[in-house]
């Protein structure tokens, strides 16, 4: 335990300096702390998602989680790699274009794809594929989780008909804590 | 005492010591097995109590946090919003604690009472202080909150803490049980460990979300600290899982709750350290997401935990099974050696003592001489079966030679009766005098039983001298086989009866050897009335005599006193004659001269009757005589007398010496061949004198060593064969002094008698006469002589 403690003073020393470099880090350090945040999220809508029986993620034992259009965690989704979830290994993977999509169970679409997002939409209709992004209009969309900015905390934002559509279960735990958005009612 | 016993008590003696070694190996076994079982049993319950204790504490510590959350919360709508969640988790901690304090009941372990105290203390305390926060819930920030806070986050977490240490102190009890089960015990501390700091972390994490305030350098210092520990924990979960061979089981539990954590730490990991991660002054998560996203994780957490109890409690489970399988395969192996033994004991019971108790009682049956049978029911090739057929044959033999012995017994009672029944008393003695049977002869003999006599000294059977002399007998006879009675054909010795009275008897001994040594057999008769007759007979004999010599006696001196006053008649009568011839007339003279004559007659008879006493009288002067010499001899005397006849003496054989009285014998034969020449009316007169060694009579009777003289002569009819010998009896009328008185043969007969002979004759009238005789005195010698001279 000792060690343990000159670890955790070494690293409190060290965190202090860096803090003191100044506030110019502080924009950077936000998003940093942001990414950490999202990605554990990500962690946490695999744990309270449920997939239908019969196209599990249990088919291969995997979780695989899809970046479509790049990471932009800058690389702290990638811990999870090797993680498990409800007994499965999560594995993160990069996807470029929408064939590759079929063994995601999860897809994060990157902000930088909201052009190319009801293509996506369509690719993954009718696909049990549980679909996070972060731009603004993600959930209206037809998108399922959206993460969203409130009162400078990070929220999210739940398409519950497009959760159903999907034939995914989320936790009502979950659901309690995020604003839910109904695509039908929007239409 | 062991000598006492039967094959069969010691075989149940060796049977019952095993038996007894058994159970007590069997037992000390079970007892080890039972107290083992006794003592998983209790881990197990513990267990079940602790995972209760735990849960309950876990659930308090998550009221806990809520708690001061809401005793923290910045404005109102979160306190109400929180206030909420903690009615929740106060109810779900309090169903905790009953079930723990029901399962403290339950289990009533001693060592736990002062855990539970504890606890039921630190409840108390809890459960005043929960009215203060509940209280406090509403009231604006102030140091007292703040302070109430402080003092109920102490108190619960003085609880958590207190029930860990008094429960490890209580586990390690049991460490000694199984490896494993410890192992699992640590892993199971250390889950507890983890969740303990997630929930300090948790708890801190969000009072600094819902106070939105810098963490101080003293909290960070706090939260680095639990995540070591936490890191650590994880770390030693797994090893010592793996080690104890728990982590196979566990690992999906163990990889979900660790990634969850590390996950949440990853989210959170610079939230607090780097400047300006906050959002217009907000940490960027809000405080329901917070306890929302680290429940979540607790439940991962739990459902590790959920595992490791399971599992735990399956191997403890495992435990107590494979125990009372161990005591019942214990059983088993006890009843097994049990029923081996008592088989076995069967077994040899059947196979071995009852066959030999039956041998046994067979051979006690053979003993008391009852027909027993030895072959066992079954035809067994082994060492019994063997030992049967050797006994049957055995037995077999004896009876044959019992049946033999039999055969024996009967012809000795045979012989017994015999000689128990023979009229002579039979006793046998040993070297030493002692009697060894006894016959009823003798026992009517002696007046004994012979129970009094047998073993007893053949001496009291004697009267003094024998008595005391005969011990000296048998020792000499032994020393010198010199015998006085032994081996002759019996001699008259006395006897003494039981009452002491003195008897003449016949006693014959002979030796004889057996096996087993020297015996005398005496053969014994009572000879009393034999002597009294004797003595009888002896009487008259000697009457008889006396009788004899008066009338020898009689006769001499009345022959003998006769010749006086006839010789003075004779000499009277011849004076008369001489004196007066002349004057006397011839008639006179004639009557005179005839007086004369027969006083002469007279005085010739009185000299045969006197010589005729004087032959039975007068004992006999035996010597060996020659036979033929004495015939030479009457022969040369009467040489004038048998040629004035014409007679003459022929002897066909050599005749024997005989032991006799010659002067007699002579006579006899002068007598005898006087008569033969003298009533003979043959010109040529012959005299034959023979001796035969054996010849029959007229009547059949057979003689032997008989002599004969016979003549040619007139013969003497069978009227006259007895009166002949009559004394002073004469067939023919005398015809002159010299003519004979007629004694001759009364002599002839007198001397024969003497003698101890016999005299007969055999006649033919006209042809001759035959007188054969015996000398018995001459008898024993008479055939050597003969022999001799011949």
């Amino acid at each position: 335990m000792a060690s343990v403690k000159m670890f955790a003073r070494a690293v409190f020393a060290l965190l202090l300096g860096v803090a003191s470099v100044g506030a110019a880090l502080a924009d950077e350090n936000m998003q940093l702390v942001e990414q950490e945040i999202k990605a554990g999220l990500l962690y946490n809508f695999l744990k309270y998602t449920q997939w239908p029986d019969d196209h599990s993620p249990a088919a291969d034992g995997d979780v695989i989680v899809c970046l479509f259009g790049g990471d932009p965690f800058d690389g702290h989704l990638q811990p999870m790699s090797g993680r498990t979830v409800n007994q499965h290994a999560i594995k993160i993977r990069n996807v470029k274009g929408a064939d590759d999509l079929s063994a995601c169970s999860l897809v994060f679409v990157h902000a930088n794809q909201k052009a190319d997002w009801p293509q996506l939409q369509k690719t993954l209709a009718g696909k049990d594929v549980l679909t996070v992004s972060d731009f603004d209009g993600f959930a209206a969309s037809g998108g399922m989780i959206e993460f969203i900015r409130a009162d400078n905390r990070i929220g999210i934002k739940i398409n519950v008909d497009a959760v159903k559509a999907a034939h995914l279960a989320v936790e009502d735990r979950l659901l309690k804590l995020a604003s839910a958005v109904h695509t039908n009612a929007t239409d | 005492m062991v000598r006492q016993m039967s094959i069969r008590s010691i075989l149940l003696l060796i049977i019952g010591a095993l038996t007894l070694m058994i159970t007590l190996l069997a037992a000390g076994e079970m007892y080890g097995s039972m107290q083992r079982l006794a003592r998983v049993t209790a881990l197990r319950d513990a267990s079940l109590l602790s995972n209760q204790l735990f849960d309950a504490t876990e659930r308090i510590s998550v009221e806990r946090d809520v708690a001061l959350s809401m005793l923290h919360a910045p404005d109102p709508d979160t306190a109400a919003d929180l206030k909420q969640r903690l009615a929740a988790s106060r109810r779900a901690a309090d169903d905790a604690m009953g079930r723990s304090m029901a399962a403290f009941d339950h289990y009533a372990f001693p060592e736990l009472v002062p855990l539970r105290d504890a606890v039921r203390k630190h409840l108390e305390l809890i459960r005043s202080l929960r009215l203060k926060v509940d209280a406090a819930a509403d009231a604006p920030d102030s140091p007292e909150k703040r302070a109430l806070a402080q003092r109920w986050s102490d108190e619960v977490t003085g609880l958590i803490l207190e029930t860990q240490n008094l429960w490890i102190g209580f586990i390690r009890h049991f460490t000694d049980i199984d490896p494993i089960v410890t192992q699992n015990l640590w892993v199971k501390h250390f889950a507890r460990t983890i969740t303990d700091y997630t929930g300090r972390e948790r708890s801190l994490i969000g009072q600094l979300i819902v106070e939105n305030a810098d963490p101080t350098p003293k909290q960070i210092s706090q939260l680095l600290y639990w995540r070591g520990v936490t890191e650590e924990s994880w770390q030693m979960t797994r090893v010592l899982a793996q080690q104890s061979g728990l982590y196979a089981k566990i690992a999906p539990y163990y990889t979900d709750a660790y990634s969850h954590y590390s996950t949440m730490h990853d989210m959170i990991r610079d939230m607090f350290y780097v400047p300006g991660a906050r959002h217009g002054g907000n940490y960027p998560i809000s405080v329901d997401l917070w306890f929302e996203l680290s429940t979540e994780a607790s439940d991962s957490l739990s459902s590790l935990r959920g595992a490791l109890i399971f599992e735990t409690r399956k191997y403890v489970q495992g435990l107590i099974d494979d125990t009372r399988n161990q005591i019942a395969g214990q059983l088993v192996t006890f009843l097994i050696a049990l029923i081996l033994c008592v088989s076995s004991f069967r077994v040899i019971l059947r196979r071995v003592i009852r066959p030999v108790n039956g041998m046994v009682d067979a051979l006690v049956k053979a003993t008391h001489g009852e027909r027993a049978e030895f072959t066992l029911p079954i035809n067994r090739g082994d060492e019994i079966g063997k030992l049967a057929e050797v006994l049957q044959a055995f037995h077999e033999n004896l009876e044959r030679i019992k049946s033999t012995a039999a055969e024996l017994d009967r012809s000795e009672s045979r012989l017994r009766a015999v000689v128990d029944h023979t009229l002579d008393g039979l006793i046998t003695i040993d070297t030493k005098g002692m009697i060894k049977t006894f016959n009823h002869a003798c026992e009517r003999i002696f007046d004994y039983d012979a129970s009094e006599v047998v073993g007893r000294n053949v001496k009291m059977l004697m009267p003094e001298p024998y008595h005391a002399e005969h011990d000296g007998y048998l020792a000499r006879y032994k020393a010198t086989g010199d015998a006085h009675i032994i081996g002759t054909a019996g001699r008259e010795v006395t006897g003494r009866r039981k009452d002491g009275s003195v008897f003449p008897m016949d006693l014959s001994i002979s030796v004889f050897t057996l096996e087993d040594g020297t015996y005398y057999s005496g053969i014994v008769r009572d000879i009393t009335l034999r002597k009294e007759a004797e003595q009888e007979l002896m009487g008259y004999t000697h009457a008889l005599e006396r009788s004899n010599k008066e009338l020898d006696d009689f006769a001499y001196i009345a022959s003998h006193d006769l010749k006086e006053p006839l010789r003075g008649i004779h000499n009277h009568s011849r004076f008369l004659l001489e004196d007066n011839e002349e004057k006397l007339d011839t008639e006179s003279v004639g009557r005179l001269n005839r007086l004369v004559f027969l006083s002469q007659r007279m005085e010739r008879l009185v000299n045969d009757l006197l010589y005729f006493s004087r032959l039975g009288r007068q004992e006999l002067a035996v010597q060996p005589t020659e036979i033929g010499a004495v015939i030479d001899d009457v022969e040369s005397t009467l040489d004038h007398f048998l040629e004035e006849r014409s007679a003459r003496i022929v002897m066909p054989l050599a005749l024997p010496t005989i032991v006799c009285d010659k002067p007699r014998v002579t006579e006899l034969f002068r007598n005898l061949i006087t008569n033969a020449a003298k009533y003979n009316d043959k010109a040529e007169k012959i005299i034959e004198i023979g001796f035969l060694d054996s010849m029959k009579t007229a009547d059949g009777a057979a003689m032997k060593n008989v002599f004969y003289v016979k003549d040619n002569g007139l013969g003497i009819v069978p009227e006259f064969h007895q009166e002949i010998f009559r004394i002073f009896k004469r067939l023919q009328a005398a015809q002159g002094p010299e003519e004979g008185t007629g004694v001759g043969l009364t002599f002839v007969k007198k001397i024969v008698e003497r003698h101890g002979g016999q005299i007969w004759l055999e006649s033919e009238p006209g042809k001759g006469t035959t007188f054969y005789f015996t000398l018995e005195a001459s008898k024993n010698d008479s055939r050597h002589e003969s022999k001799a001279a011949a």
